[in-house]
């Protein structure tokens, strides 16, 4: 808790911090909030409305979908956070202070985990308050029934911060460490995916971490397995490569000089 | 004994930065490390700091006494301030405050000892250089530590800044605390240190009582019609210890004690040479230095 109320502390009235959160909850709301309103060209009468996507229980999974997209705005947050903390040498200073490197590297993961943990409860509430409104049968059952969808993208969230937090400290510059993150999770991992067998391509870091929430479009076509539980071996995996990440992470501090 | 140092070294791939370096810091010692740039004071400094990891050798704060981790009773700032440049000097101050594990009563009372207390709402980014040093200086001394570890603490300050900055460190020092300074000019450290250790291409050349290290440092400066007779007699005399010839033709003269100008001439006089000059000056500080660091390669 002292080590939360510190790291908050630093990012509070820190302008960028804001920026990155406004731009967060906006476009979730935009792109979430608009798609109803938009008609997609497919076959005649053959596409289920995508009225069904925003009313319990599949609002989750649609909705967690969406927001995973903008998981790549925290992650970059997140690299600036780490990579401020090398350019300001803040990192030696509260090592200075009085902090060991591990304490340093706790109050990290634990902005992260809360970072996460922030959206994953506005996520939470938007699905909610949308799904109240659009949904014409609420009883419990069909509200949670899908709930894990919830818990997947929190999971999905911290994989991807644990990864930004191993880019910006590997890096130490905020440019070079938010372009290796967007490179590698967009452009590298899926080439080198794309040369690989399918068995293991599905379980690459990225790949495998996307994979944790299906595209719910591919319900209208019928090839999804994923109808209603998130929590598979990808799930598994997302929380192995979490783990992976963090270790990294220690090691390259405990390793270099700071 | 505050600070134990065994044989240190520091590698950064072929580069050496410290060479087996070893010395001790008494409690209630203002200790000095002098040095030019680059010859490793910041080096070895972030080692017993924890922010650099040592590639030999061994050090002990507090005789290895303290429980918990030592650095929470060390005030210390390392090469530049570094500070979260988009808050204020009060929320800085008030992380360093929460690490340390103290409250925030003391914060408003340091800022007035530095003179920042009509900024402190000021973000840090806004700061002169000579501000950013005091409110690191601020920083250090936030825990009310029992050691102060200040590396270059009046870099980048203006002549009243640095005027003022040695007498902050006077007065600490007063209070019985043990102070570790590097710099790299030594009137800084003759002027406030009580120990010095001179530290060369991460080397120790010497260390101990200050008054010791930067001894005698009067030379007289001589000229004759004969300058090579007089620099034979020069080297004969049996306080001497050293003549060189200068810039300018002179002789000059640094003796193991202090000899007078009158002993001097009559000297000259007696062996029948007539000096048609003679100055006594005080060695610079930086020839003294140069002196020092020369006999060290």
């Amino acid at each position: 808790m002292k080590l939360l109320s510190i790291e908050l502390k630093k990012i509070l009235t820190y302008p960028t911090f804001w920026i990155f959160a406004g731009l967060y909850v906006l476009m979730v709301l935009l792109v979430f909030c608009v798609i109803p309103s938009i008609h997609l060209p497919g076959p005649p009468g053959g596409l289920l409305s995508v009225k069904s996507y925003y009313t319990f229980p599949d609002i989750w999974h649609t909705l967690t979908y969406i927001a995973g997209f903008f998981n790549l705005l925290l992650g970059v947050l997140v690299v600036i956070l780490i990579t401020n903390e090398f350019n300001f040498r803040t990192v030696r200073q509260n090592i200075i202070d009085g902090w060991s490197v591990l304490n340093f590297l706790a109050a990290k993961i634990i902005l992260i985990v809360f970072l996460a943990a922030c959206t994953t409860i506005f996520v939470f509430l938007l699905g909610m308050v949308y799904g109240l409104i659009a949904s014409s049968s609420i009883d419990s059952l069909s509200i949670f029934s899908e709930i894990s969808f919830v818990l997947a993208y929190f999971v999905q969230a911290l994989a991807y911060l644990c990864f930004a937090l191993f880019m910006g400290t590997l890096f130490k510059k905020a440019g070079i460490g938010i372009i290796f993150f967007l490179l590698y999770s967009k452009i590298v991992e899926p080439l080198i995916g794309w040369k690989l067998p399918k068995v293991i391509s599905d379980y690459l870091p990225f790949h495998n971490i996307s994979s944790l929430i299906d595209n719910p479009a591919f319900k209208l076509v019928g090839v999804s397995v994923q109808n209603t539980s998130p929590l598979d071996i990808h799930f598994l995996f997302t929380l192995i490569y979490s783990g992976i990440f963090l270790i990294a992470t220690y090691l390259l501090f405990t390793k270099r000089d700071n | 004994m505050i600070l134990k140092i065994n044989n240190l070294a520091k590698r950064y791939g072929n580069l050496t930065a410290l060479y087996d370096v070893s010395f001790s810091i008494e409690k209630g010692s203002v200790f000095g490390i002098l040095g030019p740039n680059g010859s490793g004071k910041t080096t070895t400094l972030g080692i017993v700091l924890g922010v650099i990891n040592a590639t030999g050798g061994t050090y002990s704060w507090f005789e290895n006494r303290t429980t918990d981790n030592p650095r929470r009773r060390i005030g210390a700032i390392l090469e530049t301030p570094n500070f979260y440049h988009y808050l204020s000097a009060y929320k800085n101050l008030q992380i360093a405050a929460d690490i340390k594990g103290i409250g925030y009563d003391n914060i408003d009372r340091i800022l007035e000892v530095v003179n920042l207390k009509d900024r402190k709402n000021h973000r840090f980014s806004t700061f002169s250089l000579g501000m950013k040093q005091r409110l690191s200086i601020a920083s250090a001394l936030l825990a009310n530590p029992e050691v102060l570890v200040l590396d270059e603490p009046t870099n980048g300050l203006d002549p009243q800044g640095i005027a003022e900055i040695r007498e902050l460190i006077i007065t600490i020092a007063k209070q019985g605390k043990t102070i570790i300074l590097a710099s790299h000019m030594l009137d800084e450290v003759e002027k406030v240190c009580t120990h010095a250790a001179v530290l060369q291409k991460g080397k120790i050349i010497t260390s101990g009582k200050v008054s010791d290290i930067l001894g005698s440092n009067d030379i007289i400066e001589v000229l004759a019609a004969d300058i090579e007779k007089l620099e034979m007699l020069a080297k004969a005399h049996p306080l001497i210890k050293s003549v060189t010839r200068n810039g300018q033709g002179k002789l000059e003269l640094s003796f193991l004690n202090p000899v007078s100008n009158a002993e001097i001439n009559e000297y000259f006089y007696k062996k029948g040479i007539i000096v048609s000059h003679l100055v006594l000056r005080k060695k610079t500080l930086e020839a003294q230095f140069l002196e020092l660091t020369r006999a060290g390669k």
